[in-house]
């Protein structure tokens, strides 16, 4: 901890940043699908609820206690619960802050990858040809499956992947200000003139209407399905980016007398804009004009990447500028990941300088080489099962899990009356008392009614692994095993750094004196740590 | 399910739109309203405080 902790530059940085952290692939594909698939236009009505009783009142609960506990120059889960709480187990809770972020990041630096190697072969021309040739599904299959190769004989997703981890890491390498905000003011605005390009070249297509309806008429007979509230409130956590750490983190570096009431909302707004005018109009309603509406369901059961690497290079191939079209739409989704993978860095980076009291070179040092060991884990892991168990626990589990804890803590322990006080501290708006009676009883009742509900339907399901067939071989790195085996090997692995997490924070705690330290500023003893 | 937009998915489509439209307006026109309010110092040299 020291006083020259990095900072934002401009407020409008850090709005940048945030909703750059916000906008993703999840706005793009998994927006459009779940709407699609759970009643149209209809599920805009769970989705917005859960927007102004969920969304917003979380993101506003995690840059409050985040701005707090960056004026005691703690930046990450551990450190800003600590401050917050003042018990000795806020600061192990606060671990999911860091691990749930970072597990995220393991794959889907992997992901992202792959959109910078469309990117390239976009351009190349090779994937027009694999859409002239009708082998998109082998393209991509191939290039996932290390069997592309480039330079003779080096495997394209491992080159595009060392490029992509490297970028991350150079990026956070120049700090919040210069490297964070600097990367979100160039790419927010390309996200948005793409996005724009696509948007109006789908609404010039012959017969859009029908892609329209299919997406925005709505069927209300679906509202009384508990499953699309469900589905809408955890739509919720993804797009906005909450319960993560990666908010938490960021609001860190913003100054006590900044508002940042505004600026959330302002993140979580432009949020919406990309996700449901930009991402609600591009893919369904073109997929839908060009395979029809009887197609689409089988068409969304592909998945989020079915959808974005192997039917939209196709759509867009069917129309004139198709590999400019493609290249747009794969850079952008590309920017929109990469804004999204550096906010789920941070939070591990800010960990090891602001708690373990590293510089940023030991930071980025220590947190790559785990990154690395685990993402590779992700790329040769990835036909075994690899991603969809680290995104599971990481994306799915932890996220509500951490979101939860951070709103009872916001309305129970600090108290709403206080956490309202300082969410206004420096505000240039006021909200209305109906947020205050929110954020005290419906955000965490909401979100414990949701995790309840979840771990009620599916909890055993996944843990026990049902679904999967136990005789099932997967290979993962020349060994042959049960994918069930691999499975809770990997969940070993991933306890192990949980609890190597949690032993690093009891010796930081020991070490640093860190609770020592908030006492002595507390009682105005020193100015700063 | 109709192939064209009935009303009630006009009006989904145009709540949304406007709504969403319409909270980034009243947002970013107020931020860009302000004056311009740079943080020069990450931290600077007296205490980073209200108090």
């Amino acid at each position: 901890m020291n006083k020259n902790r990095d900072a934002w530059g401009t407020r409008i940085g850090v709005i940048l940043a945030v909703a750059g952290s916000a906008i993703g692939l999840g706005n793009f594909l998994r927006f459009p699908v779940k709407a699609a698939m759970y009643g149209g236009g209809a599920f805009l009505i769970p989705y917005f609820i859960a927007f102004v009783l969920l969304g917003i009142p979380l993101a506003w609960v995690e840059w409050t206690m985040g701005r707090y506990g960056g004026y005691y120059c703690h930046g990450s889960g551990p450190g800003i619960l600590n401050a917050v709480v003042r018990r000795p187990w806020a600061k192990y809770a606060g671990s999911i802050g860091v691990m749930g972020p970072l597990l995220i990041f393991f794959y889907y630096v992997y992901i992202l990858s792959w959109l910078l190697g469309f990117s390239w072969y976009s351009l190349t021309g090779e994937l027009m040809a694999a859409v002239n040739n009708g082998t998109v599904t082998v393209f991509f299959g191939d290039y996932i499956g290390l069997k592309t190769v480039l330079f003779g004989n080096v495997p394209a997703a491992l080159f595009f992947f060392v490029i992509t981890f490297l970028l991350n890491f150079l990026i956070l390498a120049f700090g919040v200000r210069h490297g964070i905000e600097t990367l979100n003011k160039f790419a927010l605005p390309v996200i948005l003139v793409l996005g724009l390009v696509l948007f109006v070249r789908v609404l010039t297509i012959p017969g859009i209407e029908r892609g329209l309806a299919f997406m925005w008429n709505p069927d209300f007979s679906r509202l009384s399905e508990p499953r699309v509230w469900l589905e809408a409130s955890g739509q919720m956590f993804f797009t906005l980016s909450i319960g993560i750490g990666a908010i938490l983190t960021y609001a860190s570096y913003v100054k006590r007398r900044q508002d940042i009431l505004l600026s959330s909302l302002s993140a979580c707004s432009a949020n919406e804009f990309a996700e449901v005018i930009l991402g609600g109009t591009i893919v369904i309603p073109m997929a839908i004009v060009v395979y029809g509406a009887a197609n689409i369901q089988e068409i969304a059961s592909m998945g989020t990447f079915g959808l974005g690497f192997n039917t939209m290079p196709i759509i867009f191939g069917k129309m004139p500028l198709s590999a400019l079209l493609q290249f747009s739409w794969f850079i952008l989704l590309f920017f929109a990941g990469l804004t999204s993978s550096i906010s789920v860095l941070q939070p591990a980076i800010s960990f090891f300088e602001d708690e373990a009291g590293m510089q940023r070179r030991g930071a980025l040092f220590t947190a790559g080489i785990i990154s690395l060991f685990m993402s590779l884990v992700a790329v040769f892991g990835l036909e075994a099962g690899a991603v969809d168990e680290m995104d599971f626990w990481g994306g799915t589990l932890l996220l509500v899990m951490f979101g939860t804890l951070e709103a009872i803590i916001f309305a129970w322990i600090f108290g709403t009356d206080r956490g309202w006080e300082e969410l206004h501290s420096g505000a240039t708006i006021r909200l209305p008392g109906f947020f205050r009676f929110v954020l005290r009883y419906v955000t965490p009742l909401y979100l414990l009614a949701l995790l309840t509900a979840w771990l009620v339907t599916d909890f055993s399901k996944v843990i026990m692994l049902e679904g999967i067939d136990p005789t099932l071989q997967v290979s993962f790195l020349g060994m042959t095993m049960a994918k069930t085996s691999f499975i809770w090997l990997l969940r070993g692995l991933l306890l192990a750094l949980l609890l190597a997490l949690n032993g690093v924070i009891w010796w930081i705690w020991r070490r640093n004196r860190i609770d020592e330290r908030l006492a002595a500023i507390d009682a105005g003893e020193v100015t700063h740590v | 399910m109709s192939e064209h937009l009935t009303l009630s998915g006009w009006l989904f489509l145009m709540f949304a739109w406007c709504g969403i439209l319409g909270l980034n307006i009243f947002c970013f026109r107020k931020i860009l309203q302000e004056e311009p309010d740079a943080i020069v110092d990450p931290m600077p040299e007296e205490l980073d405080r209200d108090e």
